[in-house]
């Protein structure tokens, strides 16, 4: 007999005999119910509990795959979670994290009074009061107040965050933490199509003969799409997966071809294939002369770069020999050639999937538009399987980020505040007086920290700083200078909205207990640009409430004290709804936000921006019935809405003209021509020397969902893997006389760090680098990370600098060991 | 660190519900079932054919991954997939906290 390891260990008394015995016949229940869905049959569940349970769909609140869960509430609480099997996305599949999604509201520190800092201590205070300290901030200087938000942001509070910056204040200092995982993504898109977000979709994994991995550990990022691909593997498809990346992973275990590569080389590689396809005459070239175009980067890393001739390009790419690409790279010539074959078959379909590896990265956005230039160039795009294709981090870094716009030089529908035709389109949709919306960029993540953390005298002109849904003082670069050291300035003002106590609430002055995921009303936006919406299930804790709302309560507060801006040009409040009956509500009340939906109010305003960049979004109701709709979604003649699976392509997007076959309408130059972009291999900013011998990058794990500030409360995530370790080759180790399990010293010129060395642990980084995860706040490795940025996109680069590793001050450890 | 409870204290436990397809061989399909019956984590549900529901308790996602690596290996089990989690014992008056020590204001 097989052993039986898992046997239960002793439980805590909570979980009463009865209510066992009732979640167990509950789970028989869900399984019954899953055999009717998958096989047709109906399986007698041996009673009915889940009677007693209401079961409301949602998308999941961590990555941004965007898994649709079904959440079981029962007397007011969540308890149980279950894969959706209507949803496209995941089949009714769920990855570890999504299945113990529930468990993140009940932590038992949440926060449910605003709290503000009197005397170096946070005290409770009430709501109006906290709301008045915050709008007497901003009314003191409302030109040096920001918002950083988030690519958890529902697109409700993001569009409302810009309704209330760009609209009232005139002020384009609202940043989202997007900016730290996707602007490498969307400059590339940019650059290459006109046009933000990828032209496939997931299909494409259902597709493609081959996957190819740019330094994209998807077994642990993006679990249930990396599962949808093994599946079809299992059912007996033959789809060969190249793991290219810089340290093995889970993801390496289901690979055919590993390929490890430097940090930075990924721009050789590109360059390598390209090369490849243009000596050996496999490159498409009747799919290049009809829709293809060619743009070179400059030294002023600009996003527009310049054009190109062929002849100029094939010139650049002649260095790029596989024995070249091998030097700098260290992949074997051998492979470049593999690679640049494979490009070079017509029969076959390649779906290249990369996230933060090309993203966080100094040269992101040349990397980023590299990848998409060899799907160009060799013809493998435009057909369901052959795409190049970015993932999201975050569940709505696309819907909240990057469609609503909330960089500091955006408007929602892909408008820019530096166009003056952007910003009248703008003030005409929000009734603004004209020249109300700023021309002038604000300031990306990175400056705006920089400016917060400086003196005012000494030009830090950022004085207030209000942050919803995310953990910028654990998840920025260089954590002691673009963070920590706001602690010594008594003119800086830190806000800060979250559902528990983080390392930025540590720092704030004034808390605000946020709601969470089905504690509200929300939509997300996933990276297959899958618009998702749900409805709020249970209450909130204590005196938490709704980001949305408290963004509304502060610009009632401003209208309240005079501040012109809060007036649109009717002399009416900027956020004023109306319910069916056409009575105003006063939802700055917060006994009367639910009084209507807020959140359908906003997106039917947001959706008329959406269709000015072909980026159309269905009415509300519609997603209400759905499990969400892959944008542009275009009305049909009989009334029925159809969403969009392939873009700029004839067969699927309605956009496309007849006859075309494939157009980029959104062409940069106009001509319906995408750009395929050379640009030279570079070094990166730092790199390892005799005093920092290592490369240090940084990432994610399974379980745990970035900063870890949810999943660490989740008792069955948290005891899996219950804190940060580094990854060490055994013979680094060795070299230095260190075991696994003892406590290092990671020491870089930003900051230094011990934490417990795991040897053959998860991950398997080569000689000569070390991996750290973020997720755990006692072990903040983005003290040590640089701030260096991609020039275009501003991303900073997490996943390289150069590190010394050495024995630990402290005793040995016995440090707690994740599971593997 | 110290304020972190140990990996292996006593917690909640969360109940899945599991769906197996068994094989086609009855034989086989009946000694799975006796095996499954047999595990002190698993209670079984009903069988129709080759389909069989099981509820499982596991008190962490390695425990759970084990169990259900574990059931993957018994003879006659073909294929299984989770259909739900339930954790209602977590509760906020028993949930294990975060450790607050880096996070007090300052
Ligand atoms: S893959 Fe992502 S979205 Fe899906 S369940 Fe896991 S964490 Fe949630």
């Amino acid at each position: 007999m097989p052993s039986m390891n898992s046997t239960p260990r002793p439980c805590s008394s909570a979980l009463h005999p009865d209510r066992r015995q009732f979640f167990r016949q509950a789970a028989l229940a869900s399984a019954a119910a899953l055999a009717a869905t998958r096989s047709g049959i109906s399986l007698p569940a041996q009673a009915a509990p889940e009677a007693d349970i209401r079961w409301d769909k949602a998308p999941c609140r961590f990555c941004g795959t965007g898994c649709h869960v079904e959440v079981g509430v029962r007397e007011g609480r969540i308890v149980g979670i279950r894969g959706d099997a209507k949803a496209e996305v995941n089949k009714g599949l769920l990855c570890v994290k999504g299945y113990h999604v529930g468990m993140i509201l009940y932590g038992k520190d949440r926060l449910t009074r605003p709290l503000l800092k009197r005397n170096g201590r946070q005290e409770e205070i009430s709501w109006d009061e906290a709301l008045e300290v915050v709008a007497k901030r901003i009314m003191e200087n409302p030109a040096s107040f920001a918002i950083y938000g988030s690519g958890q942001w529902t697109v409700p509070e993001g569009y409302a965050a810009q309704k209330l910056m760009k609209g009232g204040l005139g002020n384009n200092h609202l940043e989202p933490n997007a900016r730290l995982c996707m602007a490498s993504a969307v400059t590339g898109y940019l650059s290459v199509y006109g046009v933000d977000e990828p032209a496939g979709c997931y299909d494409d994994l259902d597709a493609c003969d081959v996957l190819l991995l740019w330094g994209n550990n998807m077994a642990e990022m993006h679990p249930v799409l990396f599962s949808r691909v093994l599946e079809r593997r299992n059912r007996g498809a033959k789809i060969t997966i190249i793991d290219m990346a810089t340290r093995r992973t889970r993801t390496t275990e289901h690979a055919d071809e590993y390929l490890e590569f430097r940090p930075h080389s990924d721009l050789a590689i590109a360059n390598g294939i390209a090369h490849l396809l243009l000596k050996d005459k496999t490159y498409a070239r009747e799919f290049v002369e009809k829709h293809c175009a060619f743009k070179t980067d400059t030294s002023e890393h600009t996003l527009d770069g310049k054009p190109m001739t062929f002849e100029d390009y094939a010139k650049e790419l002649a260095a790029y020999t596989p024995e070249k690409v091998e030097e700098i790279s260290g992949v074997p010539a051998a492979k470049i050639r593999l690679l640049g074959e494979l490009f070079g078959r017509k029969d076959v379909r390649i779906t290249s999937v990369w996230c933060m590896g090309m993203n966080q990265h100094a040269r992101g956005t040349n990397i980023n538009r590299m990848v998409h230039g060899i799907h160009l160039l060799s013809g493998h795009w435009g057909r369901p399987g052959d795409a190049p294709t970015s993932l999201t981090g975050q569940p709505s870094a696309c819907g909240t980020a990057r469609e609503v716009g909330t960089l500091c030089h955006m408007l929602p529908g892909g408008r820019l505040v530096a166009n003056p035709e952007h910003r009248k389109q703008a003030e005409a949709i929000w009734n603004l007086p004209e020249g109300r919306v700023n021309p002038k960029p604000g300031y990306h993540t990175v400056q705006l920290f920089e400016k917060f953390c400086t003196p005012t005298a000494k030009g830090g002109d950022i004085r207030t700083l209000l942050t919803q849904v995310t953990n910028p003082g654990q998840s920025l670069p260089n954590l002691h200078k673009l963070f920590e050291a706001k602690k010594d300035l008594e003119d800086k003002f830190l806000i800060v909205c979250d559902v528990y106590p983080t390392a930025t609430t540590a720092l704030a002055d004034l808390v605000l207990p946020a709601a969470m995921w089905v504690e509200k009303n929300g939509i997300y936006g996933n990276s297959e640009r899958r618009t998702q919406q749900w409805f709020r299930m249970v209450r909130p804790p204590g005196e938490a409430r709704d980001d949305c709302w408290m963004t509304i309560a502060i610009a009632r507060k401003l209208f309240e004290l005079g501040h012109p801006g809060m007036k649109d040009k009717d002399g009416k409040f900027l956020f004023t709804f109306r319910n069916e009956k056409g009575e105003e509500v006063p939802v700055w009340q917060w006994e009367r936000y639910y009084e209507l939906n807020v959140d359908r109010a906003l997106f039917e305003e947001y959706r008329q921006f959406t269709r000015m960049k072909h980026k159309d979004l269905a009415p509300y109701d519609e997603y209400v019935k759905a499990r969400g709709l892959r944008w542009p979604v275009v009305q049909q003649a009989d009334g029925s809405w159809r969403e969009t699976k392939f873009r700029f392509m004839e067969f699927d997007d309605p956009y496309v003209k007849k006859g075309a076959g494939i157009q980029f309408y959104h062409s940069v130059t106009k001509d319906d021509r995408a750009q395929i972009w050379y640009a030279p291999y570079e070094v990166p900013p730092e790199m390892p020397d005799v005093e920092f011998p290592f490369w240090l990058g940084t990432g994610r794990v399974l379980e745990h969902w970035h900063t870890g500030s949810m999943t660490m409360r989740v008792p069955q995530l948290r005891n899996a893997v219950p804190q940060s370790y580094v990854e060490m080759h055994p013979a680094d180790a060795a070299e230095r006389g260190l075991k696994n399990g003892e406590t290092v010293k990671l020491k870089t010129r930003r900051g230094e760090l011990e934490l417990p060395l795991w040897i053959s642990g998860r991950g398997h980084p080569p000689r000569g680098q070390v991996f750290v995860p973020f997720f755990d706040e006692r072990l903040m490795i983005n003290q040590l990370t640089l701030d260096a940025v991609c020039p275009v996109s501003k991303e900073p680069d997490y996943k390289k600098c150069a590190v010394d590793v050495q024995r630990g001050s402290r005793a040995q450890a016995a440090p707690e060991r994740p599971s593997l | 660190m110290d304020a972190f409870p140990p990996a292996d204290e006593p917690v909640d436990p969360v109940i899945g519900g599991i769906l197996v397809q068994l094989t086609d061989d009855p034989a086989e399909r009946t000694e799975a079932e006796a095996t499954l019956r047999a595990h002190p984590a698993l209670t079984v549900g009903t069988r129709s054919g080759p389909w069989l529901t099981l509820a499982a308790e596991a008190v962490n996602a390695a425990a759970a991954r084990d169990l259900h690596s574990w059931i993957a290996t018994v003879r006659g089990v073909r294929w299984l997939e989770v259909s739900a989690v339930f954790f209602e014992g977590l509760d906020p008056h028993t949930a294990p906290t975060f450790p607050t020590s880096q996070v007090q204001s300052v």
